[in-house]
């Protein structure tokens, strides 16, 4: 028993000994909070000093999975003044912004600004949205650059100082003028003077793919005033590639010995090539002709259906990237007044027999030059079938379809099994 | 005896372990916390005059992702449309509590902070989540960047948007006070269907005796969801409802409206009808309100 009082007694001894270690100097010169805000501070001063403002290539999408924008931002007294490319690239929006403390110093963009939050807005159906990010952690700052991670999706961007001397409208022009440039998006790899492969671009999601043996690159890409800058560089033959530079005359991108030229196929006609008359082959001997003209919106085409000595008027829309021209469903004006609700072109299979919705099913004429002529074809819009027809239903007072003695459908008129256009004017 | 001598000595011991101390560190004076003053925009000042001060609310437009909830993606409020909130919040939540119950009451209930942000929560079921309530403190306010121009001007929209959605959560926050009587959860105990509500129409809710589809989420937001429809929309809505829930959920409808009514009135001492006026009469004046700029 005096044994355990003895060596508790021990323990106790050994706890009131113990040392007052007097070499406990602190590897920093100030407490953790002060150093946060010093660099709070300092990263301020550092965003602030680009008196022109930073270049940010932004990537949206977890592990860089989305498309890639340029932000141009200017921060001045506790303000971000912002354009891009991301909605309207001729739109200015200023907003406060903060260097926060979280975790490390973060700058966060925590007041809305419409040119920077869309990238991360989701909405309705899509919880996630493109995957941006608003608040950043900072990595590394200094005058030449500085180096954010997104702090939700975790892509790592970087901020460059845009030139003293550049002019930040005439900078989104270049982007606005490249991306125009671009809009065919099939491209020959060249390398020195070897043609390798095709890349492809798209747009729309702002990423380029392309396959060379059995390397696959789907990388985001970012449009700058000059070209393209890559998310992540190619290696083709033991070199490095991310920088090019677009040439307008010559329709390619640049980078070292590698070029992208723009792959024009043949099929690929401009939007001045479809205005004029063409003649429509459907299943009906009659001779139906379309007069086609450039329409007042860009990349549409205001069409003259000239059928049973009716004209109609449509709609058509040019795709830049193919080059083709395409048919949608669509209310049309009846210009004999017969029908008082006028007609709505619904897209039809003959083949199937059915007439499809308004509003979902179109299709595209597309140039062949082997036969001379625009072939006729589905889009793909309706799953599981192929538009190959157009009918003209006719409306009545109360907005509904008119029905015959049977019951079906009037038609004011029939586009059935539409084949091919020929130009004739 | 000698075992107590020992206890003595231990007990001396253990206390002079506890006292010793290495005591030559200094203090040096300087505070890690910085005392400088806060720099307030003119927003700032006027929730610092019309928030913090009466009421000890932080009212926060500057998102801080930390304080909204990890299940959703937000963007932060515009500025500008936070400004025009926050004077609606206190003439459509504040005042009508402080008039009606009275300043002690809002004082002392109403959350400490405030959060709004720019969109609502977008959830996988496709349907928007409008505002929390956490802890009896927090409240956050949603889908700041739609308060455009026309929806300032409807008052329908306005009411769907954030009105009801004020006075939803903060039953919440009252609930989370004082909680209400068990035997409320009791009257549909069988008709909650947690996350599946979006697949019915308020229509159908309203013949099951709910107000709306989202009170069939469960009973706690099924009290809310009574009480905000009934305190925001005017007696003919009101009307409306029972006559779309018929004879079976209009009975039902009653039956829990009769238990908010007495909720608010033994744990708040808050007439539920007075609040109702004026809440309703203050939607008619919202146009009145000087939005454009802070006095």
């Amino acid at each position: 028993m005096k044994k355990a009082y003895f060596l508790f007694f021990a323990v106790v001894m050994a706890l009131a000994m113990q040392s007052c270690l007097h070499d406990n100097d602190t590897t920093f010169d100030l407490p953790a909070a002060q150093r946060i805000d010093k660099s709070v501070e300092d990263y301020t001063q550092i965003l602030e000093s680009a008196d022109n403002g930073w270049v940010l290539q932004y990537y949206a999408g977890k592990n860089y999975s989305y498309g890639g924008y340029t932000l141009l931002l200017k921060f001045k007294n506790g303000h971000v003044t912002a354009m891009g490319d991301v909605l309207d690239p001729e739109e200015q929006a200023t907003s406060e912004y903060a260097v926060v403390k979280d975790q490390g110093p973060m700058l966060s963009f925590n007041v809305y600004n419409k040119v920077i939050h869309p990238l991360a807005e989701p909405w309705l159906g899509n919880p996630d949205g493109v995957q941006g990010d608003y608040e950043f952690s900072i990595l590394n700052a200094n005058a030449d650059s500085v180096v954010l991670q997104g702090r939700k999706w975790k892509n790592k961007m970087v901020l460059t100082p845009m030139p003293k001397e550049a002019s930040w409208e005439e900078y989104m022009l270049g982007i606005i003028n490249v991306k125009a440039g671009m809009e065919v998006t099939t491209y020959n790899v060249i390398q020195g003077n070897d043609t390798l492969t095709q890349a492809s671009f798209d747009p729309s999601i702002r990423r380029l793919t392309l396959k060379l043996g059995q390397t696959t690159w789907d990388v985001p890409y970012c449009t700058t005033a000059t070209g393209i800058v890559l998310g992540q560089p190619i290696t083709i033959g033991n070199k490095q590639y991310s920088n090019f530079v677009w040439d307008e005359n010559e329709k390619s991108l640049t980078d070292n010995n590698l070029k992208l030229v723009q792959f024009v196929p043949k099929s690929h006609k401009s939007l001045d090539f479809w205005v004029g008359e063409w003649t429509l082959k459907t299943s009906i001997r009659r001779r139906i002709t379309l007069t086609l003209e450039q329409g007042s919106a860009q990349n549409t085409l205001n069409g003259k259906l000239h059928i049973n000595n009716v004209t109609y008027e449509l709609q058509l829309t040019y795709d830049p990237a193919t080059g083709r021209i395409e048919l949608p469903g669509q209310p049309v004006i009846d210009p004999t007044y017969k029908y008082p609700a006028g007609i709505v072109l619904i897209p039809a299979s003959q083949q199937e027999n059915k007439l499809f919705g308004e509003g979902k099913g179109s299709m595209y004429f597309t140039w062949n030059e082997d036969t001379e002529r625009a072939d006729a074809e589905d889009s793909g819009q309706i799953s599981g079938h192929a538009v190959d027809s157009f009918f003209g239903v006719a409306y009545g007072e109360d907005l509904q379809p008119i029905l015959n003695a049977e019951g079906g459908y009037v038609f004011a008129f029939t586009l059935p099994k539409i084949q091919y256009m020929t130009k004739t004017k | 005896m000698k075992k107590y001598l020992y206890l003595a000595v231990i007990a001396l011991a253990c206390s002079g372990a506890l006292v010793s101390s290495c005591n030559d560190d200094k203090l040096t004076g300087d505070s890690i916390f910085t005392t400088k003053e806060q720099k307030r925009n003119p927003f700032d000042q006027w929730l610092y005059k019309n928030y913090t001060m009466p009421y000890n609310v932080d009212f926060q437009y500057r998102l801080k992702t930390e304080e909204t909830d990890k299940s959703y993606n937000f963007v932060p409020a515009d500025s500008a449309k936070a400004a025009k909130l926050a004077i609606i919040t206190k003439f459509m939540w504040f005042d009508p509590y402080a008039q009606i119950v009275g300043l002690d009451f809002i004082k002392e209930n109403a959350p400490r902070i405030i959060i709004t942000v720019g969109i609502p929560g977008y959830t996988r079921h496709n349907s928007e989540v409008l505002g929390s309530a956490e802890g009896g403190y927090k409240v956050t306010l949603t889908k700041v960047n739609a308060l455009t121009a026309d929806v300032l001007k409807d008052y329908s929209s306005m009411t769907t948007f954030y009105f009801h959605t004020m006075h939803h959560e903060f039953m919440h926050i009252l609930n989370q006070k004082k909680p209400y009587d068990e035997s409320y959860d009791n009257i549909s105990r069988a008709d909650y269907l947690s996350g599946n509500w979006t697949t019915w129409s308020d229509r159908q809710a309203q013949k099951q005796g709910f107000v709306s589809a989202y009170s069939m989420e469960n009973p706690a937001e099924d009290f809310a969801e009574m009480y905000a429809k009934y305190v925001t929309r005017t007696p003919q809505e009101w009307n409306d409802i029972l006559t779309v829930a018929g004879t079976k959920g209009k009975s039902i409808i009653n039956r829990k409206l009769k238990m908010v009514r007495d909720y608010m009135k033994t744990a708040w001492d808050a007439d539920i009808d007075l609040l109702r006026n004026d809440i309703l009469r203050r939607g008619g004046k919202i146009e009145t309100l000087n939005l454009e700029s802070f006095e």
